[in-house]
């Protein structure tokens, strides 16, 4: 199992008005989440199923004796999920004390988002899945949607909905 | 706060704790020294400590206890009880200002005073030369405390293994004796054989040691067996007379000036007068605490996590060998998977602490409680060294603490009553703790009047539960005293009988995963069975299959397990499932529909599971064999998944759920009596 660590440097913004954030492709978008958030990206190991989870969670697995959930990025956005291959991973992500993680097909790279050119998403999202999103900002010729780790991740309705 | 000032709050916390236990112990016995000199050591450590982090008031009242104490000691004297009682305010008194320390620093308290001169007055008065009492400060030193006559003394003749080699080093095992305690004399004692019969890895001699410990003879045997395995150690408490025995040794070699920094006097007479009093001392140096260090639970917690990791990783490295592995591998493997499998129960272990941890609160809460209620109690401990999880047994203080009360109010009568009822006037409250099958039980017993059952029958009809002409049985009676509400008490005091408490108590014990009953007769005493898991951490488990997954269930609720075509089945209504077992009906559950997957054409398994005497047959696939497991959180990151109690990672890695028996079976139950009252 290869896991690999953020390192030091690049978990320290480089100036005031840029945030490094970790970006990857979902589909044909490229997608991203502030760094200081993820713990670490880990290869996927099949998650054990929970009974009357919501299908986006794809069950619990092991991270060093301590149980979290995994994500499925792909279905918490109403896409179809993709069958798992080499470059599928695992974001380890905190959000408020609890961890959990997030599938994704694949991480591509650690960008600095100058965050003053964040502009509010459009709302032509569905309601449902515009809470995930934080806005989305231009750099270079790439057109980054920034994720909301929290929504997407949503304990409260986790609880009520298999309560 | 800085770990300076947590480990000075630790340490002066036990002091505190010691102190009162070591009163109340004086008050119920006879006045032994050794225990009187705990009284001081701990008073002492204490004015020292407190001294040294700039509390002076606190060191300066401990130090006015302390010479008050002083004439106790001298004059080897009981404690009265309006003594004691004083005695245990001023600790009271300490704890409080200790608590104020936090966070205002150096405080005083005028109550000190006030105190002191009572404590001073009740002293003089009593006895005969009036004592000169505030104006010893100088007679407890710390010398004093730790004066030879009051240190054990042992004879020790050591002989180390007849073969030597790089791990026996008898001059290691010398100097690690001199870190216990000091090394009064030694001598060595040759045995060498002609020059012919020599071997040269052979030991040839013995040592004999005048050792001075506080510690047990039990603790140096240990000391001494670990560093010399092999070895042969006899060790007498020392006499005068035995050091001559052994004179004809040839050689007097001083090997402990190399092995020690203490001056070890060769002369017997030094010793001598320490051997009439050796066999005093030795029997109350088996009451001496446990050697321990304090470890945070996080730490502990963490080692735990690692642990297991490593055992996952062993029995991954043990699934890869192959029929190629060649033999060297195989036997490194097999010996790794012994080590993990030690390490891992010793650090299992590490979270598990004697009941007497927290059953050593309890004779000042009962002394105090009696005394205010005008009671007589004689409070009974039994099972001190049963061992319980650490989380388990500070959940438990609470429960435990009303129980007691309770028995001391509503259970044990004034003495008068008792007297009239034929009685002994002290009455009895015993407090014990065992384990068996795996979990732990702790009982609160009391001599008193029992349960009126009459009385909690009509409290049930006035509060609309039953009818005036219900009689309910025993039992369920019983039930109602831990329903929310409910109190028998005809006064309201501020220690029990408001109502809320007994149901508070289930509540709690039921959340550690335990239960807790009540027998009583009446005239004669209750009796409060709590039944609670060894640990929260660590249980067996039997795993089951359906399909591809795997759940665990806990091994103490299995009853036994049938191939299910064996059985009978019937299902009420085309829906209500029961098996007969053995001419029993028990409720159905089909774990596959229990975890949402499709029913399997192929007849299973039934395992029969049982909590709090009722029964349910769990449809399996198959079973997976019984296991070890360590509960895990499901909570902590994710959420509380009802009908799961937990999660536990298998050997390969993999994370299986825990099923939750009294979940399941109230599932079963539940469509049970839905059919009955359809009925």
């Amino acid at each position: 199992m290869t896991i690999t660590r953020p390192t030091q440097e690049t978990t320290t913004t480089t100036d005031a008005n840029t945030e490094k954030y970790l970006v990857f492709q979902i589909g044909n978008e490229t997608y991203g989440v502030p760094l200081l958030q993820v713990q670490e990206i880990r290869t996927y190991t099949p998650a054990t199923r929970v009974p009357n989870a919501p299908d986006y969670v794809l069950g619990v697995i092991n991270l060093r004796g301590n149980i979290i959930a995994v994500i499925d990025a792909r279905t918490r956005f109403g896409l179809p999920p993709l069958p798992e291959d080499e470059s599928t991973v695992v974001v380890v992500a905190q959000v408020s004390d609890k961890v959990f993680g997030l599938r994704l097909d694949s991480v591509s790279d650690v960008m600095d988002i100058p965050l003053d050119q964040v502009q509010p998403t459009p709302p032509i999202a569905s309601e449902a899945t515009h809470r995930f999103l934080n806005g989305m900002v231009q750099v270079g010729e790439r057109v980054v949607i920034l994720l909301n780790l929290r929504e997407i991740f949503d304990i409260d309705a986790l609880n009520q909905m298999v309560a | 706060m800085d770990s300076l000032m947590q480990l000075f709050y630790d340490e002066a916390n036990e002091m505190v704790e010691g102190m009162e236990q070591v009163l109340l112990a004086l008050e119920s016995g006879e006045p032994d020294p050794e225990t009187v000199n705990a009284l001081f050591r701990y008073a002492h450590s204490f004015k020292g400590n407190s001294a040294a982090m700039g509390f002076t008031h606190l060191s300066k009242f401990t130090h006015g206890l302390e010479s008050a104490m002083e004439v106790l000691r001298k004059e080897q004297r009981s404690l009265t009880p309006e003594l004691a009682t004083l005695l245990l305010q001023a600790v009271d008194t300490i704890r409080t200002l200790l608590e104020r320390t936090r966070t205002e620093g150096d405080v005083g308290d005028p109550a000190c005073e006030t105190l002191l001169q009572q404590i001073n007055a009740v002293i003089s008065g009593e006895s005969t030369p009036p004592a000169p009492t505030a104006a010893a400060p100088a007679t407890t030193t710390p010398s004093e405390l730790t004066a030879p006559s009051t240190t054990p003394r042992y004879q020790i003749t050591y002989q180390p293994a007849p073969t030597l080699n790089a791990e026996h080093d008898p001059l290691q095992l010398l100097s690690e004796l001199t870190e216990y305690g000091q090394i009064l004399e030694c001598q060595f004692r040759e045995q060498i054989p002609p020059l012919n019969q020599l071997k040269t890895d052979a030991c040839y001699g013995s040592w004999d040691i005048v050792y001075e410990t506080a510690f047990e003879p039990a603790i140096v045997r240990a000391l001494l067996e670990l560093a010399a395995e092999g070895a042969e150690v006899r060790i007498e408490p020392f006499g005068g007379a035995s050091v001559s025995e052994h004179a004809p040794a040839t050689t007097t070699e001083s090997v402990a000036t190399a092995a020690t920094t203490a001056a070890p006097s060769t002369s017997n007479d030094t010793v001598a007068p320490a051997a009439t009093q050796t066999a005093a001392v030795s029997a109350s140096a088996s009451k001496s605490e446990a050697q321990s260090i304090r470890v945070s639970t996080e730490k502990i917690d963490a080692l735990m996590n690692l642990v297991s990791e490593i055992v996952i990783a062993q029995s991954m490295l043990s699934s890869a060998q192959h029929a190629d592995t060649d033999e060297r591998t195989r036997a490194a493997i097999t010996q790794m998977e012994r080590h993990v499998r030690d390490l891992h129960e010793r650090v299992m272990a590490i979270r598990l602490l004697p009941v007497s941890y927290l059953f050593n609160r309890f004779p000042r809460m009962v002394r105090d409680t009696a005394a205010k209620l005008g009671k007589k109690v004689n409070f009974e401990v039994e099972g001190e060294e049963t061992e319980l999880d650490r989380t388990l047994l500070e959940a438990l203080s609470d429960p435990l603490t009303h129980l007691i009360r309770n028995a001391i109010d509503h259970g044990i009568e004034p003495p008068d009553e008792r007297r009239q009822h034929g009685k002994p006037e002290t009455g009895t409250i015993k407090l014990s703790a065992y384990q068996s099958e795996g979990r732990i039980y702790i009982e609160v017993r009391d001599d008193g009047r029992g349960i009126n059952t009459e009385r909690v029958r009509q409290k049930a009809v006035q509060l609309g539960w039953i009818t005036e002409s219900d009689h309910p049985s025993e039992e369920t009676l019983y039930e109602f005293l831990f329903q929310p509400g409910f109190s028998t008490a005809q006064q309201v005091s501020d220690l029990s009988g408001r109502g809320v408490g007994m149901d508070v108590v289930k509540r709690n014990v039921e959340s550690l995963g335990g239960s807790i009953s009540v027998q009583s007769r009446q005239g004669e005493g209750s009796r409060f069975l709590l039944r609670v898991p060894l640990t929260l951490a660590i249980m067996d488990g039997l795993g089951l299959t359906v399909a591809d997954e795997h759940y665990i269930v806990p091994l103490t609720a299995v009853v036994e397990a049938f191939q299910y075509e064996s059985l009978q089945h019937t299902a009420l209504f085309d829906q209500y499932e029961l098996v007969n077992v053995r001419g029993e009906f028990i409720p159905l559950v089909r774990l596959r529909q229990f975890v949402g997957l499709p029913e399997s054409d192929n007849d299973g398994l039934i395992v029969v599971l049982e909590q709090e005497g009722q029964q349910i047959a769990l449809l399996v696939d198959g079973i997976a064999g019984q296991q070890q497991v360590v509960l895990k959180s499901l909570e902590e990151n994710f959420i509380r998944v009802p009908g799961f109690a937990g999660a536990t990672i298998l050997g390969d890695g993999r994370v299986a759920l825990i099923l939750d028996v009294s979940d399941l079976i109230r599932r079963g139950r539940q469509s049970t009596e839905r059919y009955a009252a359809i009925a």
